[in-house]
């Protein structure tokens, strides 16, 4: 306890701790330096008034390892910026020995920078793995340290107005929940993000392997071919091995077939082609294949011909499919805005059943009635038309799948075509031709046959290429998966609800003991995801005394504390009250807050106060109750002697 | 036979365009006169515009058919639609709008009614073809468009 009258300097002394530790930011968005101008303008001291040229703090604590560190800091200096803290590893103030020293800076991100950052030092020292969390800006970010000391240190002019009141900030999103959870231990946030990373990444791979599917059809259909066993959307079931069908579009033959037919006559047609004795010609066969090829080409022609007239008139189906399911659209937004209307205040215009205000006789609310039959309510509208275009939609699509398989189709027949004139044209070039002389139509079918060969050849290696990436993706899959479901099923485990629990008897338990008397202690609770003193649901802030609300915020910073005793939580051991006797609190209130806070030393815990209650009240306030009190006539800050 | 055994049956009910509706075009005639000058419309504005809003174009195909004038023999020409007359007979009868010497003006009901149309989210599609038109619809131009005089 630091006792001593007001204007004394007890502010300054615990302001000084938050400045040493790099925390003004949670006092306010210009992160003044938290210090009086006795600090950083002008001091007087003995009946003397003097410019302030330099001021520094020095803190010395332990971290967790129980090693001292001490740090100090500028208040005011001409050269050295206030972003600068050294720190020692020793107990500088207390000690004799001048141990390692080192620079760090702090405000702003650079004081988690993993070098030189100083709240990045401070956290290891508190043992503190500080998570990234969500902003209001959509990235993350560390949840700053000053977010924590809300839960530390209570300052004498702003911290008393709220539980949790002063907040730094720097734009992290449900601060207060964050800072909460982390100090009790509770890890709900970190495995929604993990959740959602998870998620993330799964849908990342979907839309890969969308990609690549498409790539893997597009491919095969490019050389007339249609693709059978691979998923358009992931499928984490696909492995090594997964059968994949290739089939040309219209003879429905695999490639596997037609790399082996075409290999076998690309193969004869060299051995002929390259044989030293040119081929014997059969005259009489070379007319026949010219009459054949003719007749191929006629054929293929008409055929294609025929599908070309077919691909044109569905194309006009598909547009006036995609007219009607257009009109019924905007029927359907048109009569969604008429029921709206009806909802706006029932209007007897929109009524489906209305009286003419001029003859009074029973109308509708259909302006020009089609035939006899009565017509439908608004709302069955609406269904009838959902159920049309829900129909004509499916249609569209069917129509839209068959049309792409008849493209493909025609493709493949206009691809026929050319071959088939090719060969005709060599027919014709081959009967021409003298005898002695190799046919052209066989040197035409045999290039033919081999760029084929060498199309589909890369086909199967494109194909093979892009089913190991699937197979890969798919494998990717399947580990996340795994790792969605290991996540627990709800967020908050057993352990984790019992400290919640706990820390609602804790508080109840202690708004009994300070007298608390807007409600009964026992309507107050403390719950996920909130974790601040709620009744009813709502957090409790309004509608209590002023003096409540003040034993409120002992009662739930001291909570945390000493669910420490019993529970694994991150909290430090330590609390800081500045003036915890505001708004006219009771003494006996007082009394009994001291008094439980005390409690504080035989867990190895610390609970600092700073306080102007006279000297004489607080003797009988601490009478019984273990403390350690430094107290101090006049000024804190004197010239040294 | 049905009746004699005390058998209900009703008549099927058939779909109706909402077009058709006096909960689409009423409000859809209050919030046309709204936007004509002075909160007046005359005939043939009402019929031009309520064509445009019910035809579902463009405001460029619109603009492009205001200027190319009546064409009696042209399938798609700017017709007088009864289906205007008898919806703004119900408006009257409902004290949304009044007649006047040329046209049809909003009451008070009917500003009120616009008001409230205003913040509701409806007629989207409607609002931003006659915000992309503007107050650029003459009563001249309207009555050209519909080959009649005003």
């Amino acid at each position: 306890m630091i006792a001593a009258e007001n204007n004394s300097g007890k502010s300054i002394a615990m302001q000084s701790i938050l400045y040493a530790l790099g925390m003004e930011a949670m006092l306010g968005p210009r992160h003044d330096v938290p210090l009086p101008d006795a600090m950083t303008k002008e001091i007087a001291a003995e009946g003397l008034t003097e410019a302030v040229e330099r001021s520094e703090v020095w803190l010395e604590f332990e971290g967790v390892d129980r090693k001292p560190v001490t740090v100090t800091r500028w208040a005011k200096h001409p050269t050295i910026k206030r972003r600068l803290i050294t720190a020692w590893a020793g107990a500088v103030l207390t000690g004799d020995a001048e141990p390692e020293r080192r620079d760090f800076q702090v405000r702003g991100q650079g004081a988690f920078d993993e070098v030189i950052g100083f709240h990045r030092f401070l956290a290891d020292l508190v043992g503190w793995e500080v998570p990234l969390v969500q902003t209001t800006k959509a990235v993350e970010r560390p949840l700053y340290l000053e977010y924590l000391f809300s839960l530390l240190f209570v300052e004498q002019r702003g911290g008393w107005s709220g539980v949790q009141a002063l907040q730094p900030n720097f734009f992290v999103a449900e601060a207060r929940e964050r800072s909460a959870e982390f100090l009790l231990g509770i890890d709900t946030y970190q495995r929604q993000r993990e959740e959602r990373q998870l998620k993330s990444q799964l849908s990342a791979i979907g839309n890969s392997w969308m990609t690549v599917a498409t790539q893997l059809v597009a491919a095969a259909e490019s050389r007339g071919y249609r693709v059978s066993g691979v998923p358009s959307k992931l499928d984490s079931g696909i492995t090594e091995g997964h059968s994949v069908q290739l089939l040309s579009a219209k003879d429905r033959e695999t490639l596997g077939a037609e790399v082996k037919d075409l290999a076998e006559r690309v193969r004869v047609a060299e051995a002929r082609l390259t044989a030293p004795q040119p081929p014997q010609r059969d005259t009489e066969h070379e007319e026949g294949t010219l009459v054949e090829e003719a007749a191929t080409v006629a054929v293929l022609d008409a055929a294609t011909r025929s599908l070309e007239r077919d691909v044109e008139l569905e194309a006009e189906t598909q547009r006036s499919l995609g007219r009607t399911l257009g009109a019924l659209r905007a029927d359907l937004r048109r009569n969604a805005d008429a029921l709206r209307v009806h909802e706006l205040g029932a209007p007897e215009w929109s009524s489906p059943e209305q009286e003419c205000p001029t003859c009074h006789q029973n109308v509708t609310d259909v302006i020009l009635p089609a035939g006899d039959k009565p017509g439908m309510s608004l709302k069955d509208n609406v269904a009838y038309l959902n159920a049309q275009i829900d129909a004509l939609s499916l249609l569209e699509a069917e129509a839209a799948e068959a049309q792409r398989h008849r493209l493909l189709s025609l493709d493949q027949h206009r691809r026929q075509l050319v071959d088939a004139r090719a060969r005709l044209r060599a027919a014709k070039a081959t009967v021409l031709t003298p005898e002695q002389v190799p046919s052209a139509a066989e040197i035409q079918r045999a290039l033919i046959d081999s760029q084929r060969l060498r199309e589909l050849h890369e086909l199967d290696s494109t194909v093979s290429s892009l089913m190991r990436h699937l197979v890969e993706l798919a494998s990717e899959a399947r580990g996340i998966e795994a790792a969605l479901e290991a996540l627990p099923a709800t967020l908050a485990s057993a352990e984790e609800k019992s400290k919640v629990r706990e820390l609602g008897e804790l508080v109840r338990e202690q708004l009994a003991e300070y007298g608390f008397t807007s409600y009964e202690p026992a309507e107050v609770d403390v719950a996920l995801p909130l974790l601040r003193p709620e009744r009813d649901g709502t957090p409790v802030g309004y509608g209590i005394s002023a003096s409540d609300g003040v034993r409120l915020i002992w009662a739930h910073l001291l909570g945390f504390a000493e669910l420490a005793r019993t529970h694994s939580t991150r909290h430090p051991g330590i609390v800081m009250f500045d003036e915890p006797r505001q708004q006219s609190a009771k003494p006996t209130s007082l009394a009994a807050f001291l008094e439980r806070a005390a409690r504080a030393a035989a867990f190895d815990q610390q609970v600092l106060v700073a306080t102007s209650e006279p000297e004489e009240s607080l003797a009988r306030q601490l009478d019984g109750v273990e403390h350690y009190l430094v107290g101090f006539a006049g000024q804190l800050l004197k010239p040294l002697r | 036979m049905a009746e004699e055994q005390g058998t209900p049956f009703a008549p099927d009910r058939v779909p109706v365009p909402a077009a058709l509706r006096t909960g689409w075009r009423i409000p859809l005639l209050v919030i046309l006169v709204s936007r004509c000058r002075a909160g007046e419309a005359s005939w043939a504005q009402l019929h031009v515009l309520s064509w445009a809003l019910t035809a579902g174009i463009s405001e460029a195909e619109f603009q492009d058919r205001l200027g190319s004038g009546f064409d009696p023999w042209d399938e798609e020409a700017i017709r007088i639609d009864p289906v205007v007359l008898l919806s703004v007979d119900r408006a009257v009868g409902a004290g949304l709008l009044v007649r006047t010497r040329s046209g049809v003006s909003l009451t008070s009901d009917g500003e009120a009614l616009v008001d409230r149309l205003k913040t509701a989210g409806v007629f989207r599609d409607e609002l931003q073809l006659l915000n992309s038109l503007g107050r650029k619809i003459l009563k001249t131009d309207a009555s050209t468009a519909l080959g009649v005089s005003e």
